[in-house]
């Protein structure tokens, strides 16, 4: 299965943009090498499936399908999952570290505030004792 | 009951997001109710002036954003955790909870074997404020669910956000506390690491201002989200010698 021309063109101004893109935030430090990889093959499976029909045909006879291009989904969907799995997973630790700092900075806060003086020692406070009788009642 | 508990003292923590109109007379409630308890009061980056309010009446740590209530109810168990208090209490910024109530709380913790113990408004018939048809409802959901997976501990008001946690809890709460539905999972998170739970009704009242973040298409939102999640934290929660 050899693509048309227009498609090849078609497939290699995005490969080009879309890596040229990828290699201007990793040299703003904003993905790490192993994410870059990952970005990466979201513009080189497309360009390996046009570029090398004889690897398509391979492909295709090995996964035992009529369209190799199934298997060029498929693959770009494993790198959009694991991609999105990372993000989900960094997310959620940065989440965790964002609301105990925001905790650290507030209970710092008050701690300076105050002096480091307990509630109870600011205000005099009784025993827990006294609870009984506030029970009683 | 322990000495440690006699002695210590209670941290009465009252989580508020904008609650300027309410946050004043909960203070005074708990003032006149509760006077052996440090009050402190955790303003979760409310945009009114309910810090310039709290502030006037008792310690208030103001929240720098908006982190949920969980988040909120959090730094004041780490605030209780690093100042030693043998037992906190929640009573929420919206005047639900009558601090009246607080000294059942005590007694309740007193006589039973318990870790925390919740205010329940389900627990016997009371002329107190029951919530509406449909939180009742996935109250009940939620129980059982409970039930389901943590075996016979019998919560009736998973939902309820007056309770009482001993120096146990509060040294796990002050590590692992949910944000997300922070009462019945913070309940699942307790039962999960071998904490125990009871109950004793409390008579509640209706919200004095503010309204609630739980309403109409929210409410079956959170009743299968915290399904969800119950049935999760059974399944995948690490238990740690608590």
């Amino acid at each position: 299965m050899t693509p048309s021309t227009q498609l090849f063109a078609i497939i290699l101004i995005f490969g080009v943009a879309y890596t040229y893109h990828v290699v201007q935030k990793l040299r703003c430090r904003e993905v790490d090498l192993y994410d870059f990889a990952l970005l990466l093959s979201v513009a080189a499976i497309p360009l390996l499936f046009a570029g090398w029909p004889n690897f398509t045909a391979f492909v295709g006879e090995v996964f035992g399908v009529a369209l190799p291009l199934t298997v060029m989904f498929g693959l770009l969907f494993v790198s959009v999952f694991v991609i999105l799995h990372r993000s989900l997973s960094r997310i959620h630790r940065l989440e965790t570290r964002v609301i105990a700092l925001t905790q650290e900075i507030a209970l710092i806060d008050d701690r300076v505030a105050n002096g480091g003086a307990k509630s109870g020692e600011m205000e005099g406070r009784m025993s827990l004792a006294g609870a009984d009788t506030a029970a009683r009642k | 009951m322990t000495n440690a508990r006699e002695t210590s003292q209670l941290l009465v923590i009252v989580p508020c997001f904008n609650e300027a109109g309410s946050v004043a007379g909960v203070i005074r409630d708990i003032r006149a109710h509760a006077d052996f308890a440090d009050i402190l009061v955790v303003d979760d980056g409310s945009s009114d002036a309910t810090t310039l309010e709290a502030a006037k009446w008792a310690r208030c740590i103001r929240l720098p954003v908006n982190l949920g209530i969980g988040g909120a109810v959090q730094t004041g168990i780490r605030f209780a955790d690093r100042n030693g208090y043998a037992a906190c209490v929640q009573v929420d910024g919206d005047g639900q909870h009558p601090a009246d109530q607080i000294a059942k709380l005590l007694t309740i913790m007193r006589s039973k074997p318990a870790q925390i113990v919740v205010g329940s408004r389900y627990l016997n018939d009371n002329d107190g404020f029951k919530s509406s048809f449909m939180r009742r409802l996935g109250g009940q959901l939620i129980s059982r669910t409970l039930g389901i997976c943590f075996g016979p501990c019998k919560i009736t008001d998973p939902t309820s956000g007056f309770r009482l946690m001993d120096r146990k809890a509060i040294e796990f709460f002050s590590r692992h506390y949910p944000t997300d539905f922070p009462e019945p999972i913070s309940i699942a998170w307790a039962l999960a690491n071998g904490l125990e739970v009871v109950e004793t009704p409390v008579v509640m009242r209706k919200r004095q201002a503010g309204t609630s973040s739980i309403r109409m298409f929210k409410t079956w939102s959170y009743m299968i989200r915290v399904v969800v999640y119950i049935v999760l934290a059974r399944m995948t929660f690490l238990s740690e010698t608590a």
